[in-house]
């Protein structure tokens, strides 16, 4: 350790939100690619965010961005704070103040935030870019992530922390969601698209988040600024699903189309909605375990009283949550121009090699068909 | 023991785990008249006040021994870390106590092989909380295998994995030292379990698992091999894997998705594809000992109370137990062959550079 934090490369790097999909995998890299001379410390809030970096036998610091002496603690003597955090939404802008604040307090010299496309809607017109101002959302994240990303704004010119803002696309690849997710309906035969598919699909390899990332941590003279990041591939969902498909085996895969131009809400988007709301989330902690049961119980009962019978359950399932639809109607893709210009030789991963790194952890994954 | 007989029972251990399973269940019991919660064993004043409240027992311990020396309890549920657990059930031996214990039973061979002795001295049942076993699609496709509808050259891949998320208040359970493992301890004490009940005794021909030197595995892959079936199982903590357990015979395949404990499929050799009901009925009191109603669970939770009334009928009234201590012993044996044999997992999405220092960092190597 000593003669790494000799050399003037060596970073001791905090990674707030560790346990997420993005933490995990940029553990993953600090600790296994031995080209970069780093320390990390991963940040968690619970101990079963722990469990999901547990396999290197690292120690772990516990605190919770939404509390300022936690987070604070955790950061001292760090040189680069990456901010992955994904607790509560109604949270999202104290935790980017606290861990700014943090960031200043530990003379950290930067802090990357990883933000969202999300804030651009359907990107209706081809010429949003990062100076886009957002006026109404009906996603309480993207309002929260533009609301975060305000704060920072306002403190660019801090000459303690650079910040630097990265808004990637959906992040897909290896044990992401937005892999996983799609090849379940893919393989059940029940995959829907919005849009007849042609919606732009925003997507960031997760290598490539993760090279971007990388590639500002190492960058000499950071100036504070906003990206939007973005695969260099431009596809639509039909596309990407077919690729999806295609890499598990399925030659023709079948997929349904939603005609949908306003979306009819369902039961289950109550959960998506309003699930994220402080209020609700609060009222899930507080009613005892046994009243979930019963309430679950019940659910289940109401299925049989409605005298649907299972096989109806389960086409009444098939369909779009409105986060998919809204996503898949998703008109443009999100500009990467500024980045582009300013790190014109940057090597992506291209779609070919990440589709085929991603077929093979869905083998390993056991998705095969 | 008389047949009206208000059972004693004592819980040690009155965390998350009691809090979520056991309070349902035993407040129904309760109310049935079939037992009493005579004690609770926790250092934690606030979880052991609140699941007394909820079961209406004041009877307050911080100490196993103190709490067994000073009340005659019939059986004890042991819900403690695993590291306690070897130590829990002895004492609750000593003291004539029936116990039933969390998976897994312990973490090595050697307690497990002293407790299955012990149970054998003492005359007591010493019984592993498996709910699984009360799945009744489990149930029926066991049967299925036994009476040879699926036929010969049985194979199997039974995957069971995400992001771990139950609510864990200590992180003993993820550092070597004070685990001696990770997702195959934890989760594979159910799987291991449920591949022992279908296919009788196997062996490990292989074993991967991710742990670094002082870490416990996230991930872990292992194939074994039965007289007449062989197949892979594979856990994770970390990863979205294909949440399956499918079994495929000369006959037929059969499908059974985890999140689902009422249904079956099954796959004949023309592709069709049929999805079965499994309708399996368990008592579901401890008061009648002839003829006892039935109920087939519909939820997870429903098996936890099937549970503990089957648990509560082999003390009362000599039934056969679901899952023994001898049983329990396999699964504890399965996971150290196991780990005995663990090589590291080579991940093809991941850079040359980063499988090698997954190898030379493997626990096993250092």
């Amino acid at each position: 350790m000593q003669n790494q934090s000799m050399n003037k490369n060596f970073k001791r790097i905090a990674i707030v939100g560790a346990g997420g999909y993005v933490g995990m995998r940029l553990t993953e890299i600090f600790l296994t690619e031995k080209k970069y001379f780093v320390n990390i410390v991963p940040i968690v809030r619970s101990h079963k965010s722990f469990a999901r970096i547990s396999k290197y036998g690292i120690n772990c610091s516990y605190a919770d961005a939404g509390n300022l002496s936690q987070i604070k603690n955790a950061l001292t003597n760090c040189d680069v704070v990456i901010n992955l955090t994904m607790g509560d939404h109604s949270n999202m802008v104290l935790e980017t103040e606290n861990i700014f604040k943090s960031c200043e307090t530990n003379k950290v010299p930067l802090l990357i935030q990883i933000s969202s496309a999300e804030i651009y809607g359907r990107c209706i017109s081809k010429d949003i870019d990062e100076k886009y101002i957002l006026k109404k959302h009906w996603m309480k994240y993207a309002r929260e992530k533009y609301a975060s990303d305000e704060f920072l704004k306002k403190s660019f010119q801090s000459k303690i922390t650079k910040i630097i803002i990265l808004r990637p696309g959906l992040i897909w690849g290896p044990n992401s969601g937005w892999v996983t997710e799609p090849i379940k309906a893919l393989i059940n035969g029940n995959a829907t698209l919005h849009a007849d598919g042609k919606g732009a699909a925003n997507l960031i390899f997760i290598e490539n988040l993760a090279k971007i990332i990388i590639n500002f941590i190492y960058q000499k003279d950071v100036k504070s600024d906003i990206y939007n990041v973005a695969d260099p591939e431009k596809i639509t969902w039909l596309e990407y699903y077919i690729k999806l498909a295609n890499s598990i085996g399925i030659k023709n895969p079948v997929i349904s189309y939603d005609k949908q131009i306003k979306y009819k809400h369902n039961i289950n988007d109550f959960f998506e909605i309003f699930g994220n709301y402080y209020i609700l989330k609060k009222l899930k902690k507080i009613i005892p375990n046994e009243y979930k049961i019963k309430l679950k119980k019940y659910i289940h009962d109401k299925k049989t009283i409605f005298k649907f019978k299972d096989d109806e359950i389960d086409k009444a399932n098939i369909g779009l949550s409105k986060s998919q639809w809204w996503i898949q109607g998703t008109v443009n893709h999100v500009s990467t121009y500024k980045f582009s210009s300013e790190f014109g030789d940057f090597e992506y991963i291209n779609h070919e090699e990440a589709f085929k790194l991603t077929s093979h952890w869905l083998e390993f994954a056991g998705y095969k068909v | 023991m008389k047949e009206n007989h208000k059972m004693k029972i004592g819980i040690v251990g009155c965390g998350k785990v009691v809090i979520e399973h056991y309070i349902i269940p035993l407040r129904k019991l309760i109310k049935d008249k079939a037992i009493v919660i005579s004690v609770l064993i926790d250092k934690n004043q606030e979880s052991i006040k609140y699941v007394g409240r909820k079961l209406n027992c004041k009877n307050f311990f911080t100490n196993l021994e103190d709490a067994l020396a000073s009340n005659r309890i019939d059986a004890l549920i042991i819900a403690s870390p695993i590291s306690y657990h070897t130590e829990h059930i002895l004492t609750a031996l000593k003291y004539g106590c029936h116990v039933l214990c969390e998976k897994p039973m312990t973490n090595n061979v050697i307690d497990a092989e002293l407790i299955y002795n012990k149970s054998i001295e003492y005359n007591k049942i010493v019984s592993i909380a498996m709910a699984r076993r009360f799945f009744p699609n489990l149930i029926e496709v066991k049967r299925m295998i036994e009476n040879g509808a699926l036929g010969t050259n049985i194979t199997f891949e039974l995957r069971e994995g995400g992001f771990y998320s139950w609510p864990i208040a200590s992180d003993v359970s993820f550092k070597r030292e004070s685990s001696k493992g990770g997702v195959l301890l934890d989760s594979g004490a159910h799987t291991l379990d449920i591949l022992f009940w279908f296919f009788g005794t196997g062996r490990v021909l292989e074993h991967h698992d991710d742990a670094w030197k002082n870490g416990v595995e996230t991930n872990s892959i292992s194939t074994i091999e039965f007289e007449n079936a062989r197949g892979i199982f594979q856990l994770s903590w970390d990863s979205q894997i294909n949440n399956i357990f499918k079994i495929t015979g000369s006959e037929k395949t059969i499908l059974i998705k985890n999140d689902d404990i009422n249904h079956y499929f099954e796959i004949n050799k023309n592709d069709e594809i049929i999805k079965i009901k499994a309708k399996h009925q368990w008592p579901n009191t401890v008061i009648e000992k002839e003829n006892p109603t039935k109920s087939t669970p519909i939820i997870y939770h429903d098996c936890f109370y099937l549970q503990l009334v089957s648990f509560l009928r082999a003390i009362k009234f000599n039934e056969k137990i679901e899952v023994d201590s001898l049983s329990a012993l396999k699964v504890v044996r399965a996971v150290e062959e196991s780990y005995s044999k663990s090589i590291y997992i080579k991940k093809d999405w991941i850079s040359n550079s980063a499988n090698i220092a997954n190898k030379i960092n493997h626990w096993l190597n250092n």
